[in-house]
């Protein structure tokens, strides 16, 4: 496995997440299938927490489509 | 043969191609077209037959006979055009019809190619198709008569076969007749041209300036940094643009006494220690820092996936390099491209080569999913699992901490937040971070879970790199260089490789 940068610099953490955290005491389950749209993860998010339903990007996928992101052969 | 001799019979083969298409078009509409009351029926069938016509000409031995005599044309044209400039050269050292022999092989695979790709008639069947349905969906209706009429109006009269080939021979056939030249040049050490080419009532500026004067290929070469009316907009090589766009000028390549004789004063600017004690004598190395021309022809060849034309628009409508469009055309397509709505993200399957692009994230999405196709999708092995990527990694995992003082942070939040064109830099930055920058600072990226998985962040690397050479974003380059340098050239050179 690659190392990963280590930093301690202080960024405005991710407020959403933190709430979503505090609502329903565990990290919402995000698998990269919306890499690269940080607006419709956010509204998703807050949905979630308005009806109190966890967000579970990987119940979006198929069966077959599981299996496969289980194994690293489904790439978003 | 001139070049002028030569655009003139291609035009006359090229109107051989469009009175053909012009006569299939109207002899497949005649048959499979439903037809009721003398008036053709706008319905989904029709549209559908329409809609195939492009099948059915690649299909058509007629046509595609035709097609193959005119590619063949062409090439020959190029052939003899380099023959020509061969000879010419001899003129001054006679080994440059040998090297000209040497280097033609080179060349001439490249004119195949270049020509392949420029006569595919994608844009040309489609302009058929859209009139064609349009014509057809007139409120009061057409006959078959009326369509033909109109057709013909459309393909023969407009000329839009001819019109589409014009775009592009003369600059087939200078750029190699130049791309020739300088090959042979550089070989024989000649350093000094004259300009050439003569002067007519539209002969730009640049051109008058220059025109019957000797220059060193240094002075050449800086001819890259001024700016004048007609010249290319885009990747602009002194050596085969001369003064820009149509530029009927040439560059003859000459020896030291010539260039001495008709410029005196290149004794004083360009002295023989300037450039090679023996350069007459022996092929010396080109002294100017020059990529090989051969790979810069700008005639830029298209791309045809088979899907969604939307797709291959991405790709042909856009300022994609001509490396990318290389790179897709050599290696195996997908075999499945299609669109998703915002429900589910865009995404690819290497198992069974499924590329899924999310419609309103538009043709970067395209272009990172197709990154790793290529990555993933075209050969035994992942392109991006290897011991020499993870060690151009772990180079550039040092780098950034170096290029942004201790920060990377900061400054990746600061260069990428917002922007969407720097999403590639900002997931790359994710990648290094094992999902930290997404998931705890916002930013664009895949998040943790994701980049816990095997490997996952080569795959999003190599993915996000081809993206960012695809969309040829000036800034995100340079950011791109600054940040992974290493990784970078590691994409490129694959890519180069291919």
């Amino acid at each position: 496995m690659l190392p990963d940068l280590i930093s301690d610099e202080k960024l405005t953490i991710n407020e959403i997440n933190e709430k979503y955290i505090k609502h329903f005491n565990k990290e919402p389950v995000i698998i990269g299938m919306f890499w690269n749209d940080v607006k419709l993860l956010d509204q998703n998010l807050l949905n979630s927490i308005k009806e109190n339903k966890e967000y579970n990007e990987y119940e979006l996928l198929s069966q077959e489509e599981k299996e496969l992101y289980s194994k690293g052969e489904l790439v978003f | 043969m001139t070049i002028d001799e030569l655009i003139k019979q291609t035009k006359s083969r090229t109107q051989r191609l469009q009175d053909v298409l012009f006569l299939k078009v109207l002899d497949y509409v005649v048959k499979e077209i439903y037809v009721k009351d003398d008036t053709i029926v706008f319905n989904q069938s029709n549209i559908a037959a329409i809609n195939r016509i492009d099948k059915i000409l690649e299909k058509d031995k007629g046509f595609a006979r035709e097609l193959r005599t005119l590619k063949r044309f062409v090439l020959n044209g190029v052939r003899k055009l380099l023959q020509d400039v061969y000879v010419d050269q001899s003129r001054e050292d006679i080994r440059a019809i040998e090297i000209g022999q040497e280097v033609n092989d080179r060349i001439i695979k490249h004119a195949v190619r270049t020509i392949d790709q420029m006569t595919n008639l994608t844009p040309i069947y489609e302009e058929v198709k859209k009139q064609s349905i349009a014509l057809m969906s007139k409120y009061e209706g057409i006959s078959l008569l009326e369509l033909r009429n109109q057709l013909s109006t459309q393909i023969e009269e407009k000329n839009i076969v001819n019109k589409y080939w014009s775009r592009w021979t003369y600059d087939i056939y200078s750029q190699y007749e130049r791309i020739g030249s300088n090959e042979v040049r550089k070989k024989l050490g000649f350093v000094f041209a004259i300009y050439e080419g003569g002067e007519i009532e539209t002969t730009r500026e640049f051109c008058q300036e220059r025109n019957r004067k000797v220059f060193h290929e240094s002075e050449i070469q800086k001819w890259i940094d001024l700016d004048w009316d007609g010249k290319n907009d885009i990747g602009y090589n002194p050596f085969i643009d001369l003064g820009g766009y149509n530029c009927r000028h040439k560059l003859r390549w000459i020896s030291r006494d010539l260039a001495e004789y008709k410029r005196p004063e290149v004794t004083v600017l360009f002295p023989m220690e300037f450039i090679n004690s023996n350069q007459a004598q022996q092929p010396i190395p080109n002294p100017i820092e020059t990529k090989p021309i051969i790979e810069e022809i700008k005639i830029k060849p298209t791309v045809s996936l088979g899907f969604d034309k939307k797709f291959d628009n991405y790709i042909n409508e856009n300022e994609v390099p001509e490396l990318i469009i290389n790179v897709i055309n050599k290696l195996p397509k997908p075999n499945e491209i299609k669109s998703t709505g915002v429900r589910k993200g865009s995404y690819y399957i290497p198992a069974t080569k499924r590329l899924v692009s999310r419609d309103d994230k538009g043709k970067e999405t395209f272009y990172h999913e197709y990154g790793h196709h290529v990555d993933m999708g075209t050969s035994d092995k992942y392109r991006s699992v290897n011991d020499l990527f993870d060690i151009n990694y772990k180079k550039d995992l040092e780098n950034i901490k170096t290029v942004t003082d201790g920060k990377p942070f900061e400054y990746v939040a600061n260069i990428v937040k917002g922007k969407r064109e720097f999403d590639g830099v900002s997931d790359i930055f994710d990648a290094f971070t094992g999902g930290l920058f997404r998931d705890k600072y916002n930013m664009v990226g895949h998040g943790k879970k994701y980049y816990k998985m095997k490997n996952n962040k080569n795959y999003e690397v190599y993915a996000n790199i081809f993206q960012i050479i695809s969309s040829n974003n000036e800034k995100v380059i340079k950011e791109t260089k600054l940040l992974y340098p290493n990784l970078y050239e590691f994409v490129l050179n694959d890519l180069k490789n291919i």
